[in-house]
């Protein structure tokens, strides 16, 4: 245990020290605080016009005046789920493939396995620091959003809206560890550090943009700008019936849209953050279960890839 | 120290390895000679049991380098060829990670220690990224020596030295050697190196041992007049004609 620790602690401190990794961090941080801007000035924006139409009405003398718009306060940061989808994969990428390149580049796995210490500490250790680390990242950026939300936008978070951004970082949490895990995997299984980088960098694309990118594309409703049953005047359970009527194709836009990593977590995420209508009166707890599908597509890879991961460090003589 | 039985490793078909038997004396230093690709470091990755022999078998002070591999690795050090450490870390902390994972009591003090007898002391707050390619190799050393092992394995420590990195390395075996009597198993092809402070010797070529012996007995028997650089050839030479003949176990 204590051996663990000790490399835990290690690839910890090695990776706050790689400028590669911190500048990617600091990016992500930075492109945080843009999204939250960005985000309350549009709010402010909405807040101003709809303050100007009141004036607006109250000098035509009308009495009747519209509520104020529900304004969600998390909805600000939606442009942070984007950027987690790209900087913070790439990030992860990044701490999977150091993880191990570096050690087998300056020959430290061999001066580590020449000590009295058993391989599944090593590979533990190694999980369990960089694990540790994107955890206190996801952290560090919560910490962030909720300073520059209340102090920037004037926002007041309740409990509720807490807890749903806690939820919403640790969903992020599992999607930036999923691709640490690919990236270790992938790394331990390829000899040439810039084969192994190159090939996570194609699956990335594949299943972070490509295969979201073709599912929005089949999809129906994306025909038109607006929405294509919205503009045919068609509501929900129209909508639905006529889905229906094509089953087969809506299976594989939905499959092709499920195997992306990327879908499940925009999905939860939206629904957390409240980018999505339908969902603002559920807890956060309602949302993890109604997204459950979403939650082990993300889960479920991540602890296969980590027992793989495992059997190809235990089994491979020469790391 | 270390006795070696008929020690072989294949890997699909080719054999790198092929059936060593030798031992080393507590206290000599081991010059262990070969071309590139001869067997000498799969030959040290058994012995640091990082890798599994196909068959045969090596003791290290009488323990089975398979067998009770975690008492084994806590009597060796050990120093792989090309190592850089962890660049982006200073001596200090590079150090302070190898001794906490070899258990090391006090830690920080024997750091001291060890900087202090390797003339490595005012570098301990350095990167390492910032080292030379000796100083490197000083650290390297450093970290081989924390928990005081009876065993150094040092594979070609001063390979990509200049020449006063190679002196410097090759005082500071013999440095080692005489004030803790550590046995050394050194991996080099460098004839000068193991004629100045190699005890004993042995020629691994294409993966079988050609001779072993020391120094002075190879120098009887080969006459004095030959230099090593001849009688290694000559061994070589004679493996290469056909004569697989071991001169002396």
């Amino acid at each position: 245990m204590s051996e663990m620790i000790v490399i835990a602690r290690k690839e910890i401190k090695d990776s706050l020290n790689n400028k590669f990794f911190l500048s990617i961090l600091i990016l992500l941080l930075i492109l945080t605080i843009v999204s939250i801007v960005l985000g309350t000035l549009q709010v402010h924006s909405q807040i101003a016009q709809y303050n100007r139409s009141i004036e607006f009405l109250k000098s035509m003398g009308k009495t009747n005046l519209p509520p104020m718009p529900s304004l969600n306060p998390l909805s600000v940061s939606k442009s942070f789920v984007n950027y987690v989808a790209m900087i913070g994969a790439l990030l992860a990428i990044v701490l999977g493939n150091y993880a191990v390149s570096k050690e087998r580049k300056n020959g430290t796995f061999k001066l580590i396995l020449s000590r009295s210490i058993y391989r599944d500490q090593l590979i533990n250790g190694k999980l369990g620091g960089n694990l540790l680390l994107l955890a206190l990242i996801n952290f560090a950026i919560a910490a962030v959003t909720i300073i520059f939300l209340t102090a920037l936008g004037g926002v007041s978070l309740s409990q509720a809206d807490l807890i749903r951004l806690i939820f919403f970082f640790a969903a992020s949490f599992l999607y930036m560890a999923l691709f640490f895990i690919i990236s270790l995997f992938v790394t331990l299984l390829l000899p040439y550090k810039n084969y192994a980088l190159l090939t996570v960098i194609i699956i990335w694309l594949v299943f972070a943009f490509i295969f979201p990118q073709i599912g929005d594309t089949m999809d129906m409703d994306n025909q038109l700008p607006g929405g294509f049953f919205a503009s045919m005047g068609l509501n929900r359970a129209q909508e639905k019936q006529i889905v229906n009527k094509f089953k087969f194709y809506e299976t594989l836009r939905n499959g092709i849209e499920e195997l992306s990593p990327t879908k499940h977590f925009e999905r939860i995420s939206f629904a957390l953050l409240g980018v999505k209508p339908g969902f603002k009166n559920n807890t956060a707890w309602e949302i993890a279960n109604l997204k459950w599908l979403n939650l082990a597509g993300l889960l479920v890879p991540n602890i296969i890839l980590s027992m793989l991961s495992y059997l190809v460090f235990l089994r491979r003589e020469n790391l | 120290m270390l006795v070696i039985n008929s020690l072989t490793k294949n890997y699909d078909g080719f054999t790198a390895v092929d059936n060593l038997s030798f031992k080393v004396g507590e206290g000599e230093i081991f010059g262990f000679l070969g071309h590139n690709g001869a067997g000498k470091t799969t030959t040290i990755s058994m012995l640091v049991s990082l890798i599994r022999p196909s068959s045969g078998s090596a003791e290290i002070a009488g323990y089975d380098v398979v067998k009770d591999n975690l008492k084994v690795r806590s009597m060796l050090g050990y120093l792989p060829e090309n190592v850089n450490l962890y660049s982006n870390l200073t001596a200090f902390e590079n150090l302070y990670f190898f001794g906490s994972l070899s258990g090391v009591e006090n830690v920080e003090k024997r750091i001291n220690e060890v900087l202090k007898d390797l003339e490595m002391h005012s570098w301990k707050d350095t990167k390492v990224r910032e080292f030379s390619k000796g100083m490197r190799q000083r650290i390297g050393i450093a970290q081989a020596l924390l928990h005081k092992p009876r065993i150094l394995f040092l594979d070609e420590p001063t390979s990509g030295l200049d020449p006063q990195g190679t002196k410097s390395i090759r005082d500071l075996l013999l440095y080692i050697n005489n004030k803790w009597n550590t046995t050394i198993f050194l991996n080099t092809h460098l004839l000068s190196e193991v004629k100045k402070i190699c005890s004993s010797i042995g020629i691994i070529s294409h993966g079988q041992l050609l001779m072993t012996d020391s120094l002075i007995n190879i120098k009887k028997k080969f006459g004095s007049e030959k230099s090593l650089e001849d009688i290694y050839f000559r061994i070589e030479g004679d493996q290469n004609n056909g004569e697989n003949t071991v001169y002396s176990i």
